[in-house]
Parts: C-alpha cells; sequence; structure tokens
C-alpha cells in the first residue's frame, strides 16, 4: 500500500541517516579532541586542518626535538590523541550543531573556530557541556572582554585579540614617528561588516584615541560586494596616512587592486589578523608591486633560522600544503598542542581537571617567538604572540618590536 | 569625486547588464527561472583562469573560446534538465536549476579548492586613466566597452537574424511558432546556450580584476535577477538599461549613504519604480 | 467532524515522528535532523499557504522568519519575556509588515512580485546588519538558561516553560517543536478545506473566475499572505532557540528563503504534506550527504545532494506527493477495473 511505501521510504531515510552516527566513535585508548572548522565555503580551512594535523602528528610520534612533547610518543603514558574534524561552513548554526556532535561524541577538548562569530557558537555549546575550549585564531575581543558572552569559564585564546594588536599597532605607528620622522597623523579604517570587522574597527578607534592619531574614515563592507572601488575612493579621500584594514583574503586583494588602480600609496597599510596573513597575500602585493603592507603574525617563515622547532613544525606543515604556515594557522597547530599539554598535567580526561589547568598554567611553546602561552581569567593568552611583520620583497619582515627576532627594518616610502 | 563614481558605477552596469540579458533570455523567453544563471557565471570564470594558466591566454583573447564552452553548457542544461521540466510548473523548473546550482558550484570547490585563485599581470591592467582629476580604470573600460558590444550583437541578433526571430516568436505564443513551422526545442536550446554564451562573455571580461572562488558569483546572480524584472521581462534593452542604473544607484548608493548600503539602495529602487511602473521599465 | 481516514499519513508520519527519536533513532544526529525538518517544514506550510494555495510565488519569506526570530530573541535576551510570549509577538509583527508592503505589491504580477519580495527580504537583511541595537554583525547571541535563571528547576521539562534547549536531552525540545508543528498542520489543513481555502484556490486558478465568485482577490491574498508570514515567524523562533545565536545574515538571506520553496516543492507544492515530505528528504539526504563525505570539506557531499535534486525534480516533476497521487490514481483505476470485470 502507498502509505507504507511512503512510511518505509522515510523510516529508511532516517536510518540511514542514523546509522551513520557510529562512523565517529573512538577507538580504545584514543583521546578525541574535537576541532570545527570552515572547511568549506572558506580557503583557508583546509590550511588550518594541516597546521592541526601536524600537532597531532608531533604529539603522537616520536621526533627528535629538543621538547619532550614530541620527543614522547603519545600523552599519559602513550595515549594517542585523536582529532575529529567537522565542518562549521563559516556559519554559526551550522557551527552550533555540529560542536553538539563532537560534545556528544565525547570529545575532551574542543578547539576552532576561525570565524569569531562561529568561535562564539561552539564556545556556547561548549560552556553546556562543561568541557574546555582552547580557540586558535579567532581575534575579535569580544570573545575574552567577560561581559558580552557567558562562556569565560571554559574558553582559553591563543591569538591576540584586536585589542592587543591595535595596542602594538599604534606603539609601532608611534615608533615610525619617533625614530623615522614619519610624520603619520590622520588614520582611516576599512573593516568588514561581521565579528571580527565590527570590533576590530571599535578597537582601531579606541587606541587612536588613547595614542593621539586622527581618524579620519571608517569604512565598512560588505563581504559579498562584487566590487570596492567606492570604498577605496572613500579610503583615499579622506587623507589618511596610515590605513588599516580588516580584511580577509578576498576582499584584501580587491582592495589592494583598487588601491593600487587609484595610485594611492599611503605610509603604511596594517592588517588585522586575516588576509594579510594568507601566504597567497604575498603574490598579490609582489605583483602589484607594493611594499606597504604590515599585519600581526605568530610567527613567521624568515625566522625559521631563529627557531629551531618552528622550522621544524614549518617544514611538516609545508610537506601537507606546499607554502609556509601562517600565524593563523600556526595557532589552530598551538590550540591543539596546547589541548594535549593540558591533558597531560592534569593527568586525566576530567574535563573539570583539564579546564583548571588551562585558566592557571603556563604552557612552554617553543615554536613562538614568545615561547610560552599562559591565559587570564577571561581565557585571553596575555603573552602577547604576534609580532608585526610587513611584506618587503614578498617576504613576512619581523620589523616589531625590536629584539633579537626582529629581521629588519621597515620599509617607508 | 562623484564623477569618478558615477562612472565606475555605469561602467560595473555594463557587466551587469550582460549578465542580466543572458538571463533574460531564459526567463523571459522560456519562463525558466534559471538558478544556476550565476554558478555558469562562476563555469565560465574558471574557464577563463584554467586557460591563462595552463596555455598562458588572456581571457580577454580567449574570450570566444569561453563563449563556445558556456553556450555547450547551456545547451547541456537544456537537454538534460530543462526539458524534462518545461511542462510543469515554473517552480519545479526552478528547483531543478536551483539543484543544478549546487552541483556546479561544490564541483568548482571539489575539483579546485575554495582557495581564492587570481589572475595576474593581465592584459588590460588596472592602472587608470587620468581624466579631469578622477582615475578611471582600464580593465574595467574594457570589460565595460566588450559588455556594451556584447549585448548589441545579442540584440542584432535578435532582431535581425532569423534564429532571433524565431526565439522572440517562441516567447510571445509557442503554439503559433509551433504552427509556423518553427522547431521550438531547437529554439529552446539554442536560447539556453544564447544564455550561457552572454554570461560566458561576461567572465571572461572580468575574470583579470575579480577573484575567483566557488562564491564569487552568488551576488552577479541575485542582481541580474532584480535587473531583469526592473527592466522588464521578454526585453533585452530594458535589461540593458536597467542594468546601468543599478549599477550607477550601487556606486552612489553606498557612497552617499555608506559602503554598507550599497545593495539596499540597489533593492529600494527597484521597489519604488515597480510600484510606478508594475511591468518594469519597459516591460510589456 | 474530522474524517479521521483521510489524514492516514499525517496519522502515520506523527507516529513516526514519536518514535524514532524514542528508539532507532536516539542520537544527536537524528534530533539536530528532526528538528531541523520540523522548523522548516513548518515555514514551508506557511510558505505553501500564499505560493501553493494561492498561487503567489514569494521567494522573500526569510523576511517574516527572520522577524520572527529577532522579535523573541531581543524580548528574551533584553527583557527577559519568554519566547511563548516572544513567537507571538513576532507573528504579530511579522503579519503586520506582511500587511503593509503585500497591500501595494499584490498589485504586480507574478515574475515582478516574487523580485519584489527577495527585495524586501534583502533590505532587512542589509538594515538588521547594521543596526547597533540588534547587535548589527555581530547577531545576538542567547545566554544559556543555566546562567540567565540561577534557581530555575533543571529537569528537562522545567526548561520546556522557557523553549529552551537542553543540550544533554534534545528531547523535551524536539517534541514542542513537533507539537507546534502539528498545530500548524491542522490550522493549513482546516485553512485549505475551509471557504477561505477554496476561495484562495480559485483566485490561484484566475483571478477573473475568483472575482466573478464575487470576492474581491486582493482582500484574501493579504489574508493568505498575512497568516503565511505569522507562521513563518513562529518558525523563526524555534529557529532562534534552537541555534541560540541568530545575525542578519543567518536568518535573512535569499538562500534561506530558497530552503522553504525547494522543501514545499520537492514535497509537492500546493499539497498540505509536500513541506513535511520534503523536508524529510532534504535534510535526511544532507545529513546521509553529509556524514558520508563532507568532513573532507571537499564539496562533494553537495554535488551529489544537488544532483539528487534534479533526478527527483527531473523524473518527479511533481514533487514527491505527485508520485503518491500518482500511485494513488493507478491503484484507484484498479480497483475499478477490477469491480468492473469481477
Amino acid at each position: 500500500m502507498k502509505k507504507n511505501w511512503m512510511k518505509k521510504l522515510m523510516a529508511l531515510a532516517l536510518c540511514g541517516a542514523m546509522a551513520m552516527a557510529p562512523c565517529m566513535v573512538k577507538a580504545e585508548g584514543e583521546i578525541p579532541i574535537g576541532a570545527v572548522l570552515p572547511l568549506t565555503g572558506s580557503s583557508t580551512g583546509e590550511f588550518l586542518k594541516a597546521a592541526m594535523e601536524v600537532a597531532e602528528d608531533i604529539i603522537n610520534n616520536s621526533h627528535d626535538l629538543d621538547w619532550d612533547l614530541a620527543k614522547n610518543e603519545g600523552i599519559l603514558d602513550g595515549q594517542k590523541v585523536a582529532l575529529q574534524f567537522a565542518d562549521h561552513q563559516a556559519s554559526a548554526d551550522m557551527a552550533t550543531t555540529e560542536a553538539a556532535k563532537l560534545l556528544d561524541d565525547g570529545v575532551v577538548v574542543i578547539t576552532g573556530a576561525y570565524n569569531s562569530g562561529c568561535s562564539a557558537s561552539v564556545a556556547t555549546m561548549a560552556l553546556e557541556y562543561g568541557v574546555p575550549m582552547v580557540c586558535g585564531s579567532s581575534s575579535s575581543a569580544s570573545l575574552t572582554d567577560g561581559t558580552t558572552y557567558p562562556f569565560a569559564s571554559i574558553f582559553n585564546r591563543v591569538a591576540a585579540n584586536d585589542a592587543q594588536e591595535s595596542a602594538e599597532f599604534f606603539e609601532f605607528l608611534k615608533y615610525l614617528n619617533e625614530k623615522y620622522d614619519a610624520g603619520i597623523e590622520k588614520v582611516a579604517i576599512a573593516w568588514i561588516n561581521n565579528s571580527y570587522g565590527i570590533h576590530a574597527d571599535e578597537m582601531f578607534q579606541k587606541y587612536a584615541g588613547e595614542t593621539g592619531f586622527e581618524v579620519v574614515a571608517s569604512v565598512s563592507y560588505e563581504s559579498s560586494a562584487t566590487s570596492f572601488d567606492t570604498e577605496a575612493a572613500q579610503i583615499k579621500e579622506s587623507g589618511a596616512d596610515v590605513v588599516f584594514q580588516a580584511s580577509y583574503i578576498g576582499d584584501l586583494t580587491l582592495f589592494a587592486q583598487a588601491y593600487s588602480s587609484l595610485e594611492f600609496e599611503p605610509k603604511m597599510i596594517i592588517c588585522y589578523c586575516g588576509g594579510f596573513q594568507d601566504a597567497s597575500f604575498a603574490k598579490v602585493a609582489t605583483d602589484l608591486g607594493v611594499n606597504n603592507y604590515a599585519g600581526g603574525q605568530a610567527c613567521t617563515a624568515v625566522l625559521a633560522d631563529k627557531l629551531p622547532v618552528f622550522s621544524y613544525v614549518n617544514e611538516l606543515y609545508k610537506a601537507k600544503t606546499g607554502q609556509d604556515i601562517d600565524g593563523p594557522a600556526l595557532e589552530e597547530f598551538a590550540s591543539v598542542i596546547v589541548a594535549a599539554q593540558a591533558i597531560q598535567a592534569a593527568g586525566s580526561t576530567d574535563a573539570a581537571a583539564i579546564n583548571e589547568v588551562l585558566k592557571s598554567s603556563e604552557f612552554e611553546a617553543p615554536y613562538l617567538i614568545t615561547q610560552k602561552i599562559h591565559f587570564d581569567e577571561n581565557g585571553q593568552n596575555d603573552v602577547m604572540p604576534a609580532v608585526v611583520t610587513q611584506l618587503i620583497d614578498g617576504a613576512y619582515e619581523d620589523v616589531f618590536p625590536i629584539d633579537d627576532y626582529t629581521t629588519s627594518e621597515p620599509a617607508l616610502k | 569625486m562623484i564623477g569618478q563614481i558615477l562612472i565606475n558605477g555605469l561602467l560595473n552596469g555594463f557587466v551587469y547588464a550582460l549578465v542580466a540579458v543572458g538571463l533574460s533570455l531564459t526567463w523571459g523567453v522560456m519562463d525558466i527561472v534559471n538558478f544556476a544563471h550565476g554558478e555558469f557565471l562562476l563555469w565560465g570564470m574558471y574557464a577563463a583562469f584554467w586557460i591563462w594558466s595552463l596555455v598562458g591566454l588572456d581571457p580577454l583573447i580567449s574570450l570566444p573560446i569561453i563563449v563556445v564552452l558556456i553556450f555547450a553548457l547551456g545547451v547541456l542544461t537544456y537537454l538534460i534538465v530543462i526539458r524534462r521540466v518545461l511542462k510543469v510548473s515554473g517552480l519545479t523548473a526552478l528547483l531543478a536549476t536551483f539543484g543544478l546550482s549546487m552541483v556546479l558550484k561544490n564541483l568548482t570547490q571539489f575539483f579546485w579548492t575554495a582557495n581564492y585563485k587570481n589572475i595576474t599581470n593581465p592584459l588590460v591592467s588596472n592602472k587608470s586613466f587620468k581624466v579631469l582629476g578622477m582615475y578611471i580604470r582600464q580593465d574595467y573600460v574594457v570589460a565595460a566597452v566588450g559588455a556594451l558590444l556584447l549585448t548589441m550583437l545579442v540584440m542584432a541578433f535578435m532582431n535581425k537574424t532569423k534564429t532571433g526571430v524565431a526565439i522572440k516568436a517562441t516567447s510571445m505564443n509557442k503554439q503559433a511558432a509551433q504552427l509556423m513551422g518553427i522547431d521550438t526545442s531547437r529554439i529552446y536550446a539554442i536560447t539556453f546556450g544564447l544564455s550561457g554564451a552572454c554570461v560566458g562573455a561576461a567572465a571572461a571580461l572580468m575574470a583579470s580584476f575579480t577573484p575567483i572562488y566557488p562564491e564569487a558569483c552568488a551576488l552577479y546572480s541575485t542582481l541580474a535577477f532584480v535587473i531583469v524584472a526592473l527592466g522588464g521581462f521578454g526585453n533585452i534593452k530594458g535589461a540593458l538599461y536597467a542594468g546601468l542604473i543599478i549599477g550607477v544607484a550601487e556606486a552612489l548608493g553606498g557612497y552617499l549613504i555608506g559602503t554598507s548600503y550599497k545593495y539596499l539602495v540597489v533593492f529600494l529602487i527597484y521597489l519604488i519604480v515597480i510600484q510606478i511602473r508594475p511591468r518594469g521599465l519597459f516591460g510589456w | 467532524m474530522v474524517n479521521l481516514k483521510k489524514y492516514r499519513l499525517a496519522l502515520i508520519l506523527l507516529a513516526a515522528f514519536i518514535l524514532i527519536p524514542l528508539t532507532i533513532g536516539n542520537t544527536t544526529d537524528v534530533h539536530n535532523v528532526i528538528i531541523y525538518i520540523l522548523i522548516y517544514a513548518m515555514v514551508g506550510e506557511a510558505w505553501n499557504l500564499i505560493t501553493g494555495f494561492t498561487g503567489q510565488t514569494s521567494f522573500g519569506h526569510a523576511a517574516y522568519f527572520g522577524i520572527g526570530a529577532y522579535t523573541s530573541t531581543i524580548m528574551l535576551q533584553y527583557y527577559h519575556i519568554t519566547p511563548w510570549i516572544g513567537m507571538l509577538v513576532g507573528g504579530l509583527i511579522a503579519a503586520a509588515l506582511a500587511f503593509v508592503i503585500n497591500f501595494q505589491m499584490f498589485k504586480l504580477k507574478g515574475h515582478y512580485f516574487a523580485i519584489a519580495t527577495l527585495c524586501v527580504a534583502e533590505i532587512l537583511k542589509t538594515i538588521f546588519s547594521k543596526w547597533k541595537w540588534v547587535g548589527a554583525g555581530d547577531g545576538i547571541a542567547l545566554t544559556p538558561i543555566v546562567a540567565l535563571i540561577p534557581d530555575a528547576p533543571k529537569s528537562a521539562w522545567g526548561k520546556i516553560a522557557w523553549l529552551s534547549l537542553d543540550v544533554r536531552n534534545r528531547l523535551p525540545f524536539l517534541f514542542t517543536t513537533l507539537a507546534m508543528f502539528v498545530i500548524v498542520f491542522i490550522v493549513c489543513a482546516a485553512l485549505e478545506n475551509s471557504k477561505i481555502g477554496f476561495y484562495w484556490k480559485a483566485i490561484r486558478e484566475s483571478h477573473e473566475v475568483a472575482e466573478s465568485i464575487g470576492i474581491n482577490p486582493r482582500n484574501y491574498k493579504l489574508l493568505a499572505m498575512c497568516i503565511s508570514a505569522f507562521i513563518a515567524a513562529i518558525g523563526g523562533t524555534f529557529f532562534a532557540q534552537f541555534f541560540k545565536y541568530i545575525d542578519a545574515i543567518t536568518v535573512f538571506p535569499m538562500s534561506v528563503s530558497m530552503i522553504f520553496v525547494l522543501v514545499t516543492v520537492l514535497g509537492g507544492l500546493g499539497n498540505i504534506y509536500g513541506p513535511i515530505i520534503g523536508a524529510v528528504i532534504y535534510y535526511s539526504l544532507d545529513l546521509i550527504m553529509r556524514r558520508l563525505t563532507g568532513s573532507s570539506g571537499s564539496g562533494l557531499d553537495q554535488v551529489v545532494f544537488g544532483a539528487l535534486i534534479v533526478l527527483i525534480t527531473c523524473t518527479e516533476p511533481l514533487g514527491i506527493m505527485g508520485i503518491v497521487e500518482k500511485v494513488k490514481a493507478r491503484l484507484l483505476k484498479k480497483k475499478e477495473g477490477g469491480k468492473e470485470n469481477g
């Protein structure tokens, strides 16, 4: 009968769906760590995943490095870590359901999600389960300001937030004025209209005010726009000496082309953590023949000689992806490493114990310039991990702060 | 400054118009909403990229090849998909083309990942002509001129050639056309192919300055729908003018009101105009 | 009295939705999928009223969906008012908006109207993405109940009062959504079989015919649109409560409007069972595809999924219910043929 036919069809469909669920069950003796990433709908996801897989490799297998975690196989007496990936497709609601799935499957720590809005969704879900989250590269300050969201108790973030970045950027501008007599007075910002951009703009305005620079334009845009000529024209018209960008790789490329076509070369174009760090931007800048792009990064390939662990990690990453590791990918790598270190220090897979460790310890990070990571009570890594790098002749040179790791002087017009 | 914005908007508008003309053919003539229109454009752009990447031909030179390729894609779409859903409600055809758009879009991701692909050092660079203190990008001008020429070519085809007239006849009254001896199935296939050709040309024109990635053409698609409706269904000249209006509105709106509101202005204009002229600017 | 026999399929579906999550489908994935199905089917039923029954194609139902989502979320997050009231307020606002906009817009014919509905949704999307009070580009995140009301009863059923998702056990939310869907279904079925439904279908066939019966098409179209908007807004509230986070690009874009179109046309446009059948097939397939191939990030799952949609529409343009009707007709013919020969 047709009714049974329909019922059978539906039952079949749902059975099929449910039958897929057991695919995610972990093997015995493995510690599952969840990772929610933008695997489709964005180009960055694959690179982040590769970085995390490198971390998994370092933890689980023995590597000839002067670092215990890498030398030993696995953690907690040889148990291997198993990364379980989920794709949130840069959509906040998908992030919620995928995170719920991983948490239900029993992941011990959850990481992700690159896009700040999605990280918030994942963290909110993790809060309900009481599972700690280590967020690698999301930069919105709102995630750790302690008031916007309720998940401070389980949330930890490796990357510099846009408040820290802004502070550093303006220090850099002051340095340029003092040492090189750059004459920078007016600043402007172009920002993408989402969680990342809104807070970058907020922080930009705040720190500009505090350090005495004049904000002459704040232009927001939608990522889906077909062109950014109007926006670029407005920025140029404002007469800014230095322009800030809160942009992802696609829009940044278009802006770069627009600025070039308008023959607009401000003294510096400083980028928040987003498109600038994507290695393909180096090519864009080289093709346009401009050297005035700078931005914050956790590390840069140019420093490989000075940091042997970083260099080793970079080689593993390059083997997978064909390009040098960039800031965000390194931060995702760090999030998995920190998760493993926390589990190791807690001595068990108990969520509360791991969380306790995350909130109170200092973590060894020989792959970063700063060599360590420490989270404050709101989850922010207060050991400022990012340095200002400038794209000079296609290489990300470390130009600020001035210390042993600086590789080049800033290039000013 | 405003002059520059206006001109940029206008140049943009010509490209929008070419994309819309393609949609106007299928929607106006066949009454089929082709949701995969944006993906045809996308495939045109990838075609342009790969021809440039593998053979070294600039998109402006490989334009004829791309036109032929996407023409073929359009015809194939008709033969495999559209033909079967013609008789039923328009919404079913819409669903079919929606499924097709998913397939096409995600195939590009499957084959070539979501990484942005850019054509660098194109034949016409992004340097600007400097006219009266305004910066007019060379690549935009070339794209606009190309789009205009091709649009006029399509209009001439529709008015002067036997096939073109047959297409118009079929769109007005299918049965009458059949009675006149027109093979409507063949006409439909050609119309779809032509729609693809327009979009392929637009893709070739844009490829040198637009990043190419799976989501690249979503907005062009939405705008094309609005433009076709604004111009009036079944009216190619209408699509051209509407495209220009939308391009200018986007630029001016963004400049005067705020760049985040660019498209709000576009959609609002549609709503206002359609109140005054319920069949679009030039519809019948 | 209600002819129960006529709604055999509905009862079977209801039984399935109650039994499956409790027995063979007692996993996160299945619970999530069923909730998705119910929410989108709810709005699909709403969409069916104006497009399926009355014949006015709307491509912008996300506008009402989004208004419902934002209204109840704002009321809950800023004013601590329960979503049960929030959804009614959202529904009323959506219906009011529908009335005001469509009063003029119904003058437009077919395609022009459809594009206009699309524009409305997109305009709302831009407004909400820049409006600071509703969070602009950040959106609004709903604080979990545990943080909001420290003394709230911890039991799952206690939390239903807030229509909140008890994450460890999605079942209360699932059944609440199911109950709401049943109510919507009954309302739509009642409307379909009433005089109003009859007039709607008359309008769909031809305006002139409708006028000749003595009704004003525009009034009935407005009625359809307002009821449709109201229900869509309720769906929006459930969506917001499920995901606990909304922003303009999650609830207003064309892609969301298209989901409502998709599930309804897939299942069968103009058929009361269309949205639910379509949603079941769509989301089950979506999940199966995603679990099979999705996490690799290759997009293959969407390719196969899209291909399946094309296949289904090409082989059966009237949607799944179209197949059912055909089978029904054939069986009826056989029966009659049998009777004649027997």
